[in-house]
């Protein structure tokens, strides 16, 4: 996205696209070399091209055994049998399938919303530091728990959020208030997921954040503060605006992710007493395929997601550019 | 730099201090406690005795991890994967999305490629397919079959485009009338402007190919196992008891190498936290635009 | 610019170098191999086999650790590698049979492995299949792609292998056979560590001036006692009772047990009074071990977030002195042991399972493998499977077997595990604890031999947890010993899953686990709460899989 809403906050210099050639004369040049100049382009694709048909393309012939009775033995070109819709109607017909739905998007949905929010706002209060250690200390600790799995977390989260002898607790009881069950009540665990997911990956997700704020031109400060912005209005009239086409971007991805709501997490996290609400798509087809080699419906499972996301994202993709003849990307 | 500092902001500037410094608090707290279990004493790891600090202080699992081979051994191929991946990854950013970020009027096709290239991010073919594949390819057990399926980054291509896009066209036009060629545009104008986002994609490309393990569980002997699957296998050897077999179960009775674990999962992830110090120093040079181009 | 370039050259040095290494490894492994080659057709005496025949080389697949610490061990004992060690010689010298391993990763991993090589026709001359994989098995035998064994079992298995894995009675081939035909080898392994015991603190029990556990009342008494009687001397009241974990239910990790105590058999298919085949889970005799589990939750004597932790996560709280009574496999007198390394005054003891009045104590196991070994088809040397399972039951259990050199070596203590093929007589455990046993009362410890001689040296060297397994008195093999094989209730159905149990085995599953963790935690009222769980666990499927069960068995 372009500048253009920096510019008509009246704050940022307005020659930043000024010509640097007479008009007519950069006109008359470019046209003569448009066709010259698109075939190197094309020739830059071409190795990731490539890459992405063999690696990607090829294997998605993969996606017929969702319409199979998959059978491993027989091999994925052997003879078949085609079951059409079979496997999506099996899915659908599991018991508290509907309810397994709604646990996966309203997860999703609450990890979406808060997986953009708080790194956003670690990244702007962590540009406010001024002290250069210290910033870099803490934009070092906040990524730390990105590297650790879940397998290792839910050891470290059960202590925590124990009831009886868990810190949470403690402070929590400390206040007057009576302990919370975090993972085995079922009013309170999908909010921890939510919160333990923010936690693991807000550290990760602010560097990019970041790399958008120091990528701002520090002239448009500098105009800023001339012009007499104090810190909240350059945040607000300078940072924001800098940041706003990674934000969109990240905005429209993540809505890919709505029916993804973290099956390494849940799994370890979970227990029967709270399937009621924590069970998701993933770790139900997980359970479902630990009895059988289930291929034929967790292939189906995986295709329907892919669906649902590519639809949302081409949807929002093209709101975008119908409103604002702007390409998200 | 206006040195006026308001009452309003040395609060905010107080507060601000006091909420990071909590972030990183709970962000840290559980690595020190797996600092803690990997010096402690192992019957009192699994009596859940230690907290913070070490219970019966020992060097002793970290001297036993450092002393087998196997680590080493995994240690190597992920440095091999890590400095391979990442560079074709980094690469391959580069090289992508630079015409992916022009306009429709200099790229007419680019919006076609852009969803050619997003559409892998959606929708893959599972595992079965995808190892076929790499069989057929002859790639099984080797580095190369950690490296290629994985070269093209989709997501960062994404992002580093919205980047790319941010620079000013004029720049790439005056570069171009005098003579550059798209080349040298690439690499002497728009990768030096872009050095923070740079710095981001090779953060990701790193942090990637150095915690990836199901790759490694899925292509590679267990002779050849990068360091994250090495881990992996014997992380979870603990969890999951309901799959394990008879035999592996009574080998659980010497529930005792839980620090040892914690030791490995330490040293293992020491390297890679290193990086992102080291690549913060593109963080904090913002470049001006107007400079450049004068 | 300068230090991102200075980086990536860095990095380009490294990639090179890895690179030509990489080479120099591959060129290393091929002219090795093409030194072995050379020397095995120089060699022409090794005996037994068939003439001086080019050695059939196997590829294995097996489900055990490279990494695993023995094997480590052993290398650096004795330069022994999984692919040449004392097992491997055997086979070559006795049958001319080469090791090489196509497949070799834990068992976490091994199932995906294995799926893998079955989806890619990629499959190892031999492999093992896990129990968890009986579905894997059915797809290999009906897709064609294993061969049938039974024949070849017939001929070549000798009585010593014979008398090892049908020991505890034919019905271990059940699981592997499909269509009238036997696709496999089991993996025999000792049934006995499938015992859910007892587990208490003597020196608690001593402290409050308790006697040992003999009902299910007691088991309430101490369990009382313990959470309410400050048991560990510490002024403050942070015991629990009875320990439990989510998995309750579960063999041998769960309190199994305590259910058996009430001639209930939980997820375990067994002959009813009728003669039909059907499910402990959903028999009235439930009831009653679920009404006392939730009297004890609601009292408190349970750990209140039983729900969010597993056998492992549960055990900390024994090894930390905070529980002194729980149920568990034999192997927990690893936890045990570490409960004495923190608390030294600790004592445990494993007492016969309690039960409550009228019920004759009957102990409900599957025949236990580790699965079975198959071979894949198109091979040619199917036979040399059992020959080698001939060799190697014989090293280990022939009469005057030598132990100290196929068993163990010196501390190492799998060294058995070192063979492409395996399996154990089921009573090799047992037998071991009965020799050891007679022989310490009799004072003649210096004439042990085998494994019990094994087990009896590293007591001798301080080994507490072999001792509280194995040992003479108040251990889990006191009480298998006085159960095996006079009180076992063996399982009727460990066969592959039937059509309904493959569609609706999870759910089923999942009904189980939440309906009676919530009568336990009191969430619904025992009696109308179990009755439900019967109605529904016959609607979503249960009522079905037995009549299911119930045909195949008729037809097989």
């Amino acid at each position: 996205m372009r500048r253009e809403s920096t510019n008509s906050n009246g704050i940022g210099p307005c020659s930043l696209h000024g010509p640097i050639f007479p008009e007519w004369r950069n006109h008359i040049l470019l046209k003569q070399a448009k066709s010259r100049r698109e075939l190197p382009l094309h020739l830059m694709l071409l190795p990731g091209v490539l890459l992405v048909v063999i690696f990607s393309y090829i294997p998605m012939t993969g996606i017929v055994i969702a319409f199979q009775q998959f059978n491993p033995v027989k091999g994925l070109f052997g003879d078949q049998e085609f079951v059409g819709l079979a496997n999506f109607e099996y899915v659908f017909s599991l018991p508290n399938i509907w309810q397994v739905v709604w646990n996966t998007i309203s997860i999703a949905v609450m990890k979406i919303i808060s997986g953009l929010f708080v790194p956003i706002v670690i990244s702007l209060l962590l540009n406010e530091l001024r002290h250069v250690l210290f910033k870099r200390i803490t934009q070092t600790i906040i990524y730390f728990p990105y590297f650790l799995s879940w397998v290792i977390l839910s050891g470290i989260l059960i202590d925590i959020l124990s009831p009886t002898t868990g810190l949470v607790n403690m402070v929590i009881t400390a206040l007057g208030l009576d302990p919370l069950y975090f993972l085995g009540d079922n009013k309170w665990f999908p909010f921890t997921m939510v919160a333990s997911d923010v936690w693991k990956n807000f550290g990760f997700n602010t560097v990019l954040y970041l790399a958008a704020i120091t990528s701002i031109d520090p002239s448009l400060y500098e105009a800023a503060e001339i012009d007499g912005a104090n810190r909240w209005k350059q945040t607000w009239h300078v940072t924001l605006p800098g940041i706003q086409s990674v934000i969109i971007l990240l905005t429209v991805l993540s809505l890919g992710s709505v029916l993804e709501a973290g099956f390494d997490q849940i799994f370890n996290m979970y227990s029967p007493q709270v399937y009621e609400s924590g069970d998701i798509i993933d770790t139900m087809v997980y359970r479902m395929g630990l009895l059988q080699s289930q291929y034929s419906a967790s292939t189906a499972v995986g295709l329907l997601k892919s669906g649902v996301s590519l639809l949302l994202i081409s949807v929002s993709y093209y709101t975008a550019y119908r409103l604002f003849r702007y390409r998200v990307f | 730099m206006s040195r006026q500092v308001t009452i309003g902001q040395r609060i905010f500037n107080i507060f601000n201090v006091i909420l990071l410094t909590a972030a990183a608090v709970i962000c840290i707290v559980p690595f020190i406690h797996i600092v803690a279990v990997s010096f402690s004493n192992a019957a009192a790891v699994q009596g859940g005795m230690v907290k913070f600090w070490p219970v019966n202080f020992t060097a002793e699992p970290y001297r036993y991890v450092l002393e087998r081979e196997e680590f080493w051994l995994s240690f190597g191929i992920t440095l091999q994967r890590v400095a391979i991946g990442a560079i074709v990854n980094i690469f391959l950013v580069i090289v992508l999305s630079y015409p992916l970020s022009k306009s429709v009027e200099k790229l007419r096709t680019r919006t076609l490629y852009v969803w050619f290239f997003f559409f892998t991010l959606l929708f893959n073919g599972g595992l079965v397919p995808n190892y076929l594949l790499v069989k057929e390819l002859g790639l099984l057990n080797s580095i190369w079959a950690l490296v290629l399926p994985g070269a093209v980054p989709v997501f960062s291509i994404i992002l580093m485009l919205n980047f790319f896009r941010e620079i000013p066209e004029e720049l790439e036009d005056a570069a171009f009338v005098d003579g550059a060629s798209h080349w040298r545009i690439l690499f002497q104008v728009y990768v030096p402007l872009s050095l923070p986002a740079v710095a981001t994609i090779s953060l990701f490309a790193i942090v990637f190919h150095w915690n990836m393990w199901f790759d490694g569980l899925i292509y590679m002997k267990s002779d050849k196992y990068p360091l994250q699957t090495y881990l992996q296998t014997i992380v979870s050897a603990f969890q999951n008891i309901s799959i394990l077999s008879n035999t592996e179960l009574m080998r659980l009775a010497n529930l005792n190498d839980r620090s040892i674990k914690a030791a490995q999962l330490i040293i293992g992830a020491l390297p890679v936290l290193l990086v992102y110090p080291y690549l913060q120093k593109y963080f904090v040079t913002g470049i001006k635009l107007g400079g450049v181009k004068g | 610019m300068k230090r991102l370039l200075t980086l990536m050259i860095m990095m380009v040095v490294l990639v090179t170098a890895a690179c030509t290494n990489g080479n120099n490894q591959q060129n290393a492994e091929g002219s090795s191999t093409e030194v072995d080659t050379n020397t095995n057709s120089d060699t022409e005496d090794f005996g037994q086999t068939t003439g001086a025949e080019k050695p059939i080389t196997i590829q294995f697949g097996s489900a055990i650790d490279v990494n695993a610490g023995f094997a480590v061990d052993l290398k650096e004992a004795t330069g022994e590698t999984w692919e040449d060690n004392r097992w491997t010689r055997l086979y070559k010298e006795k049958l001319n049979v080469e090791t090489k391993y196509k497949l070799h990763v834990p068992a976490g991993q091994y199932s995906q492995k294995l799926k893998l090589a079955i989806a890619s026709n990629d499959l190892p001359d031999m492999f093992s299949v896990p129990v968890a994989n009986l579905t894997d098995l059915k797809q290999l035998a009906e897709g064609g792609a294993i061969q049938e064994m039974g024949s070849i079992y017939e001929e070549y298995a000798s009585p010593l292998l014979r008398s090892i894995i049908e020991a505890e009675g034919a019905s271990v081939f059940d699981p592997l056979t499909f269509n009238g035909k036997i696709y496999g080898v089991p993996i025999k392994m000792p049934s006995t560590n499938e015992y859910n015991h007892l587990w208490v603190r003597q020196d608690w029990l001593d402290k409050l001036g308790l006697e040992r556990p003999k009902t299910m009342n007691d088991v309430y008494t101490i369990a009382k006692a313990f959470a309410e009687q400050d048991p560990d001397g510490n002024g403050r009241k942070d015991t629990i009772g009875l320990s439990i974990n989510k998995d309750f239910m579960d063999v041998p990790t769960g309190m199994a047990g305590l259910f058996w105590g009430y001639g209930a058999f939980p997820e375990f298919w067994y002959k009813g009074e009728d003669g039909k085949i059907t499910n402990g889970s959903i028999q009235p005799e439930m009831k009653e071990a679920l009404r006392l589990l939730a009297k004890m939750y609601q009292q408190g004597l349970l750990d209140k977030e039983f729900g969010t932790k597993d056998y492992v996560k549960a055990s900390e709280l024994m090894a930390s002195g905070k529980a002194g009574l729980f149920y568990g496999p034999h192997w927990a007198a690893g936890t045990a042991n570490n409960s004495r390394q923190n608390d030294p005054k600790a004592n445990w003891a494993v007492v016969p399972l309690p039960v409550v009045e009228g019920v004759d104590l009957e102990i409900p196991l599957k025949i236990s493998t580790d699965g079975a070994y198959v071979v894949r088809a198109g091979f040619e040397h199917p036979e040399k499977l059992v020959e080698m399972m001939n060799h190697y039951v014989e090293m280990l259990f022939a009469e005057g077997a030598d132990l100290s050199k196929w068993w163990t070596e010196g501390d190492i203590d799998a060294v058995w595990l070192m063979s492409p093929v395996y399996t154990l007589k089921p009573t090799v455990d047992l037998e071991a604890h009965t020799n050891m046993k007679e022989a310490i009362a009799n004072g003649t410890t210096d004439q042990l031999t085998g494994v019990a001689k094994g087990f009896y040296d590293s007591i001798q060297k301080g080994a507490w947890n072999m001792e509280m397994m194995f040992g003479p008195k108040d251990t889990p093999f006191e009480f298998v010993a006085s159960t095996y094989p006079d009180k076992i209730l063996w399982s009727e159905w460990q066969n592959a899953p039937t059509p309904t149990q493959v569609t609706a085995g999870s759910s089923i599953q999942e009904l189980v686990n939440t309906s009676l963790t919530g009568i336990i935690m009191g969430k619904v009222d025992v009696d109308t709460g179990f009755d439900n769980f019967v109605k529904n666990w016959n609607k979503i499927g249960g009522e079905q899989i037995i009549k299911e069960i119930n045909e195949a068995r008729v037809n097989q």
